[in-house]
């Protein structure tokens, strides 16, 4: 890990999160994201904005393994990852929801849930269990699913299919699964796209109610949302961090503004 | 020397070109529709035939006509096969599509045999190109040069075509964001039609020019599409120029190159045992490229548009004690057949039909394991059945007569060679795995029929006599797979040591029943086919199998909850490669012998269609499958249908009309074909799916109740 030379930053920057480096990602000639640092500390709630196509899934990708990252690095609880695959950081704690809905479509709403938990305790048993020993016979985990369910609102429908779900159910159900993976930190990419006023805040509690303690890392278009649940902003522009701070300074801050009025969206 | 050289050069040269513009057409129609087109190699077969056509009346001459109209005809075939069987598929996975191109391969091979015969024509040529002329001080055949020529014409112009036309740049971008090009206002889908009939005519050219060369067969189509598919997948899906630089270069390869006295220097070869891999390098060549370079030579990363694979049931009509019921009822029934046997049932039925269902049950069901629960569709499955067969045959034959110990050989080697093939093939997603798989069953395909000369006076002897020990004597008449005969009249021990029973001859009396040597072996038989079945239900019950489900369902989900996909799929393929190997061990059994067909790639087609046809993702799914695919063989080779039309034609006194009809319904494979299209349009999830389809328009008192929750079978095929 570099050094800056101030002990006080070391400190800091060892127990951050999440970390970047000079993150970089080309596609061909198209810079899409350009030279992102950023640093996210624990317990933090951290909100991602910028106008479309400013590369906020683009840097989604990078810090959750979907893409690699064509320069920099990526730090995780102070353990680099740049190269580790997808499912390596999120065993080590990160969890990810997507922009589109994806859920398991074709399984229950409980087998969606149980196989997130199931991914969390495979220490717990071995390879011959793992092949013959039906699920239904681990009740650490299937408690666990209970609870969860529980929790996110759809033990009622918990044998259903996912694929039957209303649309903000199967939010739900995504969220039940990123916090069934156990993380230390989610990172959502517009959570509540698409919903209406009422899902949206029903959204936004259940994702305080239940994920209070994670350090979370949102990316999403409704300003007023973000500026009520953040405690900094980061804001993307073409690839670049153009600003990053507390909710007031940003809304402030006139090259933010710029931005928005030049990406002609808010 | 030069002389030879360019002679040599210029056998290449011909079949490249043929090569070039078969693959070309081919890879253009997958970068724009995403089309795995198999048929493209009877079509090519076709172009042959209907050139016969037009040349047998007007003789010589008749070939530049030929050359000119059956192209448009097969181009014609081609836009009515694209209109009314392809596009309807166009929003599902890009593997129906190879489902659908296989089962148009039967009918039209059977067409083309029903309407010019099985018997090889040859096609005349016009006076210019045939002969030789002199040059270079030597003298090289005129049709030779032509073909090279006029392949080099078409193709500049198809590639014009595509670079400099409005056709041609709207083709392109197709390639590259067909919605997008929808969305420019442009109707794709008419320019998918002629794509999809241009292909076709390149095809019939290649066809017209290589029949002019030898002659018109048919198997003329399926000796070409093999190494057509491979030079694609080489030069990358989609790509043209990939196409023709991978065909002309595997021509080159494969006539010249790796020909004994290539390069024509007296004393010298290139590599000396290269030769003796003659059927061999395509493959290993595929095989290499896609490993180091998963997207082949000259493809470009493209997403792979994935529709889902369709599974069986999506909910099940039945409650889990129905299931249980009907399940018990089955195998009872099963168990009871043989005491039938002599008396209600002809003895062959038990002993030969039902026996050859159960093994196929059993090889369908490991293939479902990883096709309709990995969502891995390989063209290669072959390969394990192959393995289990010659493996058990080569110890029976070598080693010992305990059954016992060859099916635990075949098992530990199916084994290893599942992890290796899936090691190198789970790299790689999609069309590409199905191309890889089929690479290493073709391989190993050629290594059985060769493997024996190398040994008995090959490269192998040569490396073996190295080994301290080994002298020639003991290898010359070694044998491992019997080269292309195959390997019969093994005995075969069922126990271990002094301990065990030999069947043959055998006979259990009880009272009015007899059960003969082979009904005891259908026990056997049967015994572990459902041994087997319970195993694998216990597998996909367990966490490892609900983790694969859900890699069907989503495989990026499922890596961002934490699992590595490809080392479920590793795993599963593994699993899937045992039961496989099982299946051909129990084969190798019950023939007894092992000849190279049980390596052949039509294998892998059928057990897909077998699958297929009784529901991909339902473990009873495949076995259904095997039982219809064997009893309607049965009953169109008998005749029966042949027999009961003639029948019931007579009856309503139109038997002039009886007499005339020919025999078409005894050609099995085009009656097959034409069930297995119907399929895959109409039915795609198999026949598992009916009673689900049937349930809204069933009287109320039929219907499920599925009041409680508890009762209710989990959501999709898992059982």
């Amino acid at each position: 890990m570099a050094t800056t030379g101030d002990p006080a930053a070391d400190a800091r920057e060892s127990t951050a999160m999440l970390r970047t480096e000079g993150l970089v990602k080309r596609f061909g000639s198209f810079t899409a994201i350009d030279e992102v640092s950023l640093t996210v500390e624990r317990g933090e709630f951290r909100s991602i904005i910028g106008p479309n196509g400013a590369g906020k899934t683009t840097l989604f990708n990078l810090i959750s393994g979907a893409l690699d990252a064509t320069e920099g690095a990526v730090y995780f609880n102070g353990e680099e990852v740049t190269d580790r695959p997808p499912e390596k950081r999120i065993q080590l704690g990160m969890g990810r929801s997507f922009q589109i809905s994806n859920v398991l479509d074709g399984l229950s709403v409980r087998e969606n849930v149980r196989l997130a938990v199931q991914a969390t305790r495979r220490d717990s048993y071995g390879l011959l269990e793992s092949l013959f020993r039906p699920t239904d016979r681990y009740d650490e985990i299937n408690e666990a699913v209970d609870r969860i369910l529980e929790q996110v609102g759809l033990a009622a429908v918990a044998e259903e299919t996912a694929a039957a779900l209303p649309y903000g159910d199967k939010r739900r159900l995504e969220i039940g699964a990123v916090l069934a993976t156990d993380p230390e930190l989610v990172l959502f990419d517009e959570p509540t796209a698409g919903m209406s006023p009422e899902q949206t805040q029903e959204t936004v509690d259940l994702i305080r109610d239940v994920l209070a303690e994670q350090s979370l890392v949102l990316v999403e278009h409704d300003i007023e949302l973000v500026m009520e649940l953040s405690d900094s902003i980061t804001v993307l522009n073409r690839g670049e961090v153009i600003a990053e701070g507390s909710p007031e300074a940003i809304a402030n801050d006139p090259e933010v503004q710029d931005a928005y009025i030049g990406g002609a969206e808010l | 020397m030069v002389e030879a050289l360019v002679q040599q050069l210029l056998d290449g040269l011909t079949v490249g070109m043929v090569y070039a513009l078969l693959a070309s057409g081919l890879s253009v129609i997958f970068g724009v529709m995403n089309v795995i087109n198999f048929a493209h190699g009877e079509l090519f077969g076709l172009g042959a035939y209907f050139a016969l056509a037009v040349v047998s009346p007007l003789g010589g001459v008749g070939f530049y006509l030929a050359l000119l109209v059956a192209p448009l005809i097969v181009g014609g075939i081609g836009v009515l096969i694209e209109r009314f069987t392809v596009r309807p598929l166009y929003d599902r996975n890009p593997l129906y599509h190879i489902l659908l191109t296989f089962g148009l391969v039967l009918i039209i091979s059977d067409l083309v045999i029903l309407v010019w015969g099985p018997e090889p024509t040859s096609l005349s040529r016009p006076e210019f190109i045939t002969g030789t002329f002199d040059a270079l001080g030597g003298s090289f055949s005129r049709y030779a040069v032509f073909m090279i020529v006029f392949g080099s014409i078409v193709t500049a112009g198809v590639w014009a075509v595509l670079n400099y036309t409005r056709y041609g740049l709207i083709v392109r971008a197709g390639a590259q964001d067909r919605r997008m090009v929808r969305n420019l206002g442009i109707d794709i889908d008419q320019y998918y039609s002629l794509v999809f009939g241009a292909g076709a005519a390149l095809a019939a050219v290649a066809g017209i020019v290589i029949a002019g060369r030898g002659q018109v067969t048919p198997g003329l189509g399926s000796a070409f599409i093999i190494p057509a598919f491979v030079i694609v997948v080489l030069g990358g899906l989609g790509s043209f120029k990939g196409a023709v630089l991978g065909g002309i270069g595997v021509g080159v390869l494969q006539e010249s190159v790796i020909k004994p006295d290539f390069p024509a220097i007296d004393g010298f070869t290139l590599v000396p045992a290269l030769p003796q891999f003659d059927g061999m390098i395509i493959f290993i060549l595929m095989i290499g490229v896609l490993v180091l370079r998963p997207r082949g030579l000259f493809g470009s990363e493209f997403n792979e548009e994935s529709g889902q694979l369709l599974v069986g049931a999506d909910r099940s009509l039945l409650t889990d004690r129905q299931r249980q019921f009907l399940g018990v009822g089955t195998v009872g029934l099963l168990a009871l057949l043989p005491l039938a046997s002599g008396s209600l049932l002809e003895p062959s039925t038990v002993e030969f039909l039902m026996i050859r269902i159960l093994i196929w049950g059993l090889f369908a069901l490991s293939l479902d394991f990883i096709m309709g629960y990995a969502g891995l569709v390989s063209l290669g499955h072959v390969l394990f059945w192959g393995l289990g067969s010659y493996t058990a045959g080569t110890v029976l034959t070598n080693a010992t007569e305990s059954v016992l110990v060859a099916a635990a050989v075949a098992l530990a080697v199916g084994t290893a060679v599942a992890y290796v093939v899936g090691y190198l093939s789970i790299r790689v997603s999609g069309v590409y795995f199905a191309m890889i798989t089929l690479g290493f069953a073709e391989l190993y395909h050629n290594l059985v029929i060769d493997i024996d000369g190398w040994i008995q006076d090959g490269w192998l002897h040569t490396v073996l006599t190295a080994v301290p020990g080994v002298d020639s004597a003991m290898l010359v008449d070694f044998e491992l797979t019997g080269g292309s005969e195959g390997l019969f009249g093994f005995s075969t021990f069922y126990g271990v040591g002094d301990i065990g029973v030999h069947l043959d001859g055998i006979a259990v009396y009880l009272g009015p029943v007899t059960l003969t040597d082979r009904l005891l072996l259908y026990y056997i038989i049967l015994s572990v086919l459902v041994g087997s079945f319970f195993i694998l239900r216990r597998i996909l019950n367990a966490p490892f199998g609900a983790v694969l489900k859900g890699i069907r369902e989503n495989e990026t989900r499922v890596q961002f909850l934490g699992y590595d996909p490809t080392v479920y799929k590793r795993r599963a393929f593994v699993i899937s490669g045992m039961f496989a190997t099982l299946a051909g061990v129990l084969s190798a059994l019950s023939n007894p012998f092992v000849s190279p067909g049980a390596a052949e790639w039509l294998k892998s087609g059928e057990v897909i269609i077998m699958v297929v046809l009784g529901g991909l993702g339902t473990l009873f799914g495949p076995l259904i499958g095997a039982f219809v695919f064997f009893g309607l063989e049965e009953i169109i080779q008998d005749g029966v249908v042949f027999d009961s039309l003639r029948g019931l034609l007579t009856l309503v006194g139109l038997s002039g009309v009886a007499d005339t009809i020919p025999d078409f319904t005894r050609r099995w494979r085009l009656v097959l074909g034409t069930v297995f299209v119907l399929f895959v349009l109409f039915l795609p999830s198999g026949l598992v799916s009916v009673p689900a389809k049937l349930e809204p328009y069933l009287p109320d008192r039929f219907r499920p109740t599925r009041a409680t929750p508890a009762e209710q079978p989990t959501a999709r095929g898992d059982d």
